[in-house]
């Protein structure tokens, strides 16, 4: 079932890359005779002629930007856990990467205050999303 | 004057460029008969590729819950082969076509399956301890949901693609952002589990425990600990789950015990939960109400309101607000930082609500994963 589901037709990109050359053509040609015919006495339809190429290229830009966006992976977020210490004998706050087997609540034996070198109490456990690496889909 | 005119007239009739005419004749054709077919195979190609990545999430997933697992006193092929087994494993709620009962045959039910889930984490992982079972089971919980949102948006597409039918296909493409949030969020939630990190909906057991602060604390009911405490003259009962493993408990049964003990002696229950916030509330935002604040399917909301009916006790209900997704990933910063509102929150109840000497009870409801059941221990659990 797996393997069906992957099974996009190579004729498919084919059609697409082929649309999407199609549309680029026209609309250069519509360009080309809508700059051309400008300094021309038929300036109405040469303005036509521009707004179709312009129409087109956009067109195009989008067709591309969906194939793009079809073929391109999906960025993961990148985050921290973190474990907020608190020392029970001074207050000191310390705050320092989740280890296995932090639970609040706990004392934990393996961390110090860095003042009074005494057992700091777990108080918060939590994620961080650094700025800028928030997830879009 | 009439030349100009001559030229606004070929214009209109498009004499002038018949080349312009053909490439939009074709166009059009085109557009009329391929330009569905052309939006349904990109829309295919786009939830082909989500598709994928579901099937990368799930199974990574239960990669993840196989070597975790497989730690704990079997080998990786033997869990492989049990797993397996459990993929597909559902629950079938009880009838309510004559709801008499309903919610008395849905608890049995769910005990059941939790008594179910753990038999089988005792059979997977005989030598973890019961914190880390419970972690275990969570985290297969959340492979298994991966596995079901790959199976039926699979179905959906292949249907979609055999039929060719443009609704099919259109209907997945559409919620495909929304999919994949939640899918998303369960691999994630699968690392917590992995880890033991306090989830988003552990916000309730965490106030519960800075209210318990460092007194001793007792198994009341399955899985539900609580601890007395006094504040401002009152004697303050605070429940939550028994921590630090992944366990939401039966809170409902814990607060029916206590105030059928006390015959009815109960002046205020308090329940603190995580709730779902509307898109542009901001995350943590806090809210009271009157209520029982529980997201359970039922039986234990259905007890609190039962017993509080009962004796006519008040139930104030307050509210953290998050994502859904939040709920079920590592608790944000922002979540955790509004615990001390939220006790300060507490606290002005019971104060305006209730007279010195009178009995309270504190529930602090949601998975207690990375949680422990008093400030200040210095054992593992």
């Amino acid at each position: 079932m797996s393997e069906e589901k992957k099974k996009i037709p190579i004729g498919f990109y084919l059609l697409w890359i082929a649309s999407l050359a199609g549309i680029l053509i026209i609309s250069v040609v519509f360009l080309y005779l809508g700059f051309t015919g400008l300094s021309g006495s038929n300036m109405g339809e040469s303005i036509l002629n521009v707004v179709m190429g312009i129409a087109g290229l956009g067109i195009a830009a989008k067709v591309g930007y969906d194939m793009l966006r079809t073929r391109t992976s999906f960025k993961e977020e990148t985050f921290e856990v973190l474990s907020e210490l608190k020392c029970e004998n001074c207050g000191e706050k310390i705050v320092r990467n989740f280890k296995e087997g932090d639970f609040v609540g706990t004392i934990s034996e393996g961390d110090k205050c860095p003042k009074c070198q005494q057992p700091a109490l777990i108080v918060s456990i939590y994620s961080r999303t650094p700025k800028g690496k928030e997830k879009r889909y | 004057m009439y030349s100009d005119l001559n030229d606004v007239r070929l214009m209109q009739v498009g004499q002038g460029d018949w080349l312009s005419w053909i490439f939009f004749i074709m166009f059009i054709m085109i557009m009329q008969f391929y330009a569905n077919r052309l939006q349904a195979q990109i829309w295919i190609s786009e939830i082909s590729r989500a598709l994928s990545k579901l099937e990368e999430y799930s199974n990574d997933s239960a990669r993840k819950f196989v070597e975790e697992a497989s730690k704990y006193g079997r080998s990786q092929e033997e869990v492989k082969s049990i797993y397996s087994k459990v993929k597909g494993f559902f629950l079938i709620e009880p009838v309510t076509l004559d709801p008499y009962g309903a919610v008395r045959r849905l608890e049995h039910l769910l005990n059941t399956m939790r008594d179910h889930l753990n038999a089988l984490m005792r059979d997977i992982a005989p030598n973890a301890d019961s914190w880390k079972r419970s972690n275990l089971r969570d985290q297969m919980a959340s492979a298994l949901t991966l596995d079901m949102i790959y199976r039926i948006i699979r179905h959906y597409f292949i249907l979609g693609r055999k039929t060719q039918n443009l609704i099919y296909i259109a209907q997945i493409q559409m919620l495909l952002p929304e999919i994949m949030r939640i899918a998303k969020a369960y691999w994630k939630a699968g690392d917590a589990f992995r880890l033991g990190v306090p989830i988003g909906d552990g916000i309730g057991p965490l106030v519960a425990l800075k209210l318990m602060n460092g007194v001793e604390s007792t198994e009341i009911a399955e899985n539900i600990v609580g601890a007395e405490v006094d504040i401002e003259g009152r004697r303050v009962m605070v429940i939550k789950a028994k921590g630090p493993g992944s366990e939401v408990g039966r809170p409902g049964l814990a607060i029916e015990r206590i105030v059928e003990s006390r015959e009815g002696k109960v002046s205020l229950i308090i329940t603190i939960d995580a709730a779902s916030k509307l898109e542009g509330e901001p995350t943590a935002e806090i809210a009271e109400g009157i209520g029982a604040a529980i997201g359970d399917p039922g039986p234990e909301k259905y007890k609190i309101e039962e017993v509080a009916t009962k004796y006519a006790i008040p139930l104030h209900a307050i509210a953290i607000k998050e994502d859904q997704l939040d709920a079920i990933t590592s608790m944000s910063e922002e979540i955790a930082r509004s615990v001390d509102e939220v006790i300060g929150r507490v606290r002005a109840t019971i104060l305006s609500k209730t007279l010195p000497g009178d009995y309270v009870i504190v529930a602090g409801i949601g998975n207690t994963m990375g949680i422990g059941n008093r400030m200040g221990v210095h054992e593992h659990v």
